[in-house]
């Protein structure tokens, strides 16, 4: 991969930092008048998700981090690992539920995801945006309760619990927000 | 334009403009005012002086926009063409006039750096400048104090030596701690500037610029003018050296919370320092493996005539504005910020 001066730094641009892929969340210029320039940089690790905030010398240079995002298929799991196969070469990968990092609460058969690559080491896992899924189990609304803002808790056909407004029913289908886990509105 | 290429053919992508901001430009405009009776009731004359020179400051950490000149007719490729300077600030210009004798001057123009961008900073800005003959840094200090209370909100004035403001916020005294211990110090583990060396800082100043930036200036009251005197001499610029004390300078700048507003000398005089300064800065250029650049002749030879005992101080007109307006990025008080322009 190439060398990226901070100069070029902006949003979501991946560089190595202690040999550890990186993403950059925010990169502000700090520079006084009189004397050298700064960024002050807010980087997300690609590995542990864990944020840091550091300070660069403007114009110095780094390793732009080998991250390569394809869409894969979800095919199955043994509780551990998750199989996923790229649909145009079927190359299958194997992710371990640590990395899946919550992504498989949402994921049924044949859901495709838009996996990160690191060289050729799978990193992450991030689901479609808006999953439609079927309430598997949830009590019945308490009649007479008709305040708005009130919720309830659902389990949905992938095994994830839900909050869903009382009106919703078992065997319902829900837009979920996977970003958030929050019902979006009844699936058509 | 080619005709037929209505908005509803526009690519589906294309974000509409952002809209400029009538606001700010009232609010500008009104600024403009009330700075303009500031100066005319203190009998301070206002100059216009070119922007395009070809003088320009050396200071190693300001880049430069130039460009040539070609008479009209000349080939492009004409080797005799000259290189014009965006100015980074109207100071050389302004001392020439004083050197030949104008009264007290003040000028609101634009300046140019290069590469400068993010939320405080647009390569084009508004440079506020004005000089004052007779006047000591505090009576500057004063005027600048009473400048911001008039255009950006009647808020307290604190006033610190740069040793004090180091030792109130990392209880180092700035010429005395030892470099080396940097990466030690408790409130700077895992804050120093990212680097292959343990220690990412080779000189006691590049040190000084990096912790006054992002550790001391933070800590400055937001709700507070706070007025910050006395820098050491090697970052003296175009400062006198104090009188009291030679190892700092007759050097202030202004902060509003964190954000530096602006800085003011008592003025160097003798033309044999400003070159001594001039070639310093070459030196510090060539060392960052930058170009050198000229030395500003007609400025020396102004000095040579005689610079009269004077302070002088810029400010950051955008960034005042921001202040006024309560406004945190930059972008808020201008109309066309540096990537809509």
């Amino acid at each position: 991969m190439g060398m990226v001066s901070t100069n070029e730094f902006r949003k979501r641009l991946k560089i190595m930092l202690d040999n550890q892929p990186c993403m950059i969340v925010e990169n502000e210029f700090v520079k006084p008048g009189k004397g050298q320039a700064f960024n002050r940089v807010r980087l997300k690790n690609l590995i542990t998700g864990r944020q840091l905030e550091k300070t660069f010398k403007s114009g110095d240079s780094f390793e732009e981090a080998d991250i390569t995002n394809t869409t894969m298929q979800f095919l199955y799991t043994d509780g551990q690992i998750y199989t996923f196969m790229d649909t145009k070469s079927f190359e299958q990968v194997e992710i371990s539920k640590e990395q899946m990092d919550g992504a498989e609460k949402w994921l049924l058969e044949n859901t495709e995801c838009d996996i990160s690559f690191w060289g050729d080491k799978a990193i992450s896992v991030t689901p479609p945006v808006f999953m439609d899924l079927s309430i598997t189990y949830t009590e019945p609304a308490v009649k007479g309760d008709t305040s708005n803002n009130v919720t309830k808790a659902a389990t949905v056909e992938t095994g994830a619990e839900v909050q869903i407004p009382l009106f919703i029913g078992q065997g319902d289908r829900v837009k979920i927000d996977t970003r958030t886990g929050e019902y979006v509105e009844r699936a058509k | 334009m080619t005709s037929g290429h209505g908005p509803a053919e526009r690519s589906p992508n294309s974000l509409p403009e952002p809209k400029p901001s009538l606001h700010a430009a009232q609010f500008r405009a009104q600024a403009l005012g009330r700075l303009r009776r500031f100066f005319s009731h203190r009998q301070v004359l206002e100059v216009e002086t070119p922007i395009l020179s070809q003088g320009i400051s050396l200071d190693c950490h300001i880049d430069v926009f130039q460009t040539p000149f070609h008479p009209l007719g000349t080939p492009r490729s004409d080797q005799k063409a000259s290189t014009y300077f965006m100015q980074t600030s109207p100071e050389p210009h302004m001392k020439r006039l004083l050197c030949h004798g104008f009264p007290d001057i003040y000028q609101l123009t634009k300046a140019f750096r290069n590469g400068e961008y993010g939320a405080h900073h647009n390569p084009e800005f508004s440079m506020l400048e004005w000089y004052r003959k007779g006047f000591s840094l505090a009576n500057m200090m004063d005027e600048t104090a009473d400048l911001f209370r008039e255009l950006a909100g009647d808020k307290p004035v604190s006033r610190m030596s740069y040793v004090e403001a180091f030792e109130k916020a990392l209880g180092l005294h700035p010429l005395e701690f030892d470099v080396n211990s940097l990466p030690h110090h408790p409130q700077l583990l895992g804050k120093l500037p990212v680097s292959d060396c343990t220690n990412p800082f080779t000189t006691r100043w590049d040190a000084l610029d990096f912790l006054m930036a992002h550790h001391v200036e933070p800590t400055f009251n937001a709700l507070e003018y706070t007025f910050i005197y006395g820098y050491p001499v090697e970052m003296a610029s175009q400062a006198e050296a104090l009188p009291e004390d030679a190892r700092f300078s007759a050097r202030f700048e202004v902060f509003s919370g964190g954000m530096e507003l602006g800085n003011g000398y008592l003025e160097l005089r003798d033309p044999s320092v400003y070159e001594s300064r001039f070639d310093l800065e070459n030196q510090r250029r060539h060392g960052a493996g930058k170009p050198e650049l000229p030395k500003d002749q007609r400025l020396l030879t102004a000095l040579n005539q005689g610079l009269p005992p004077c302070s002088g101080m810029a400010v950051g007109w955008d960034r005042l504005l921001m202040v006024a307006q309560g406004a945190s990025d930059i972008k808020s008080v201008l109309l066309f910020p540096w990537d809509q322009a």
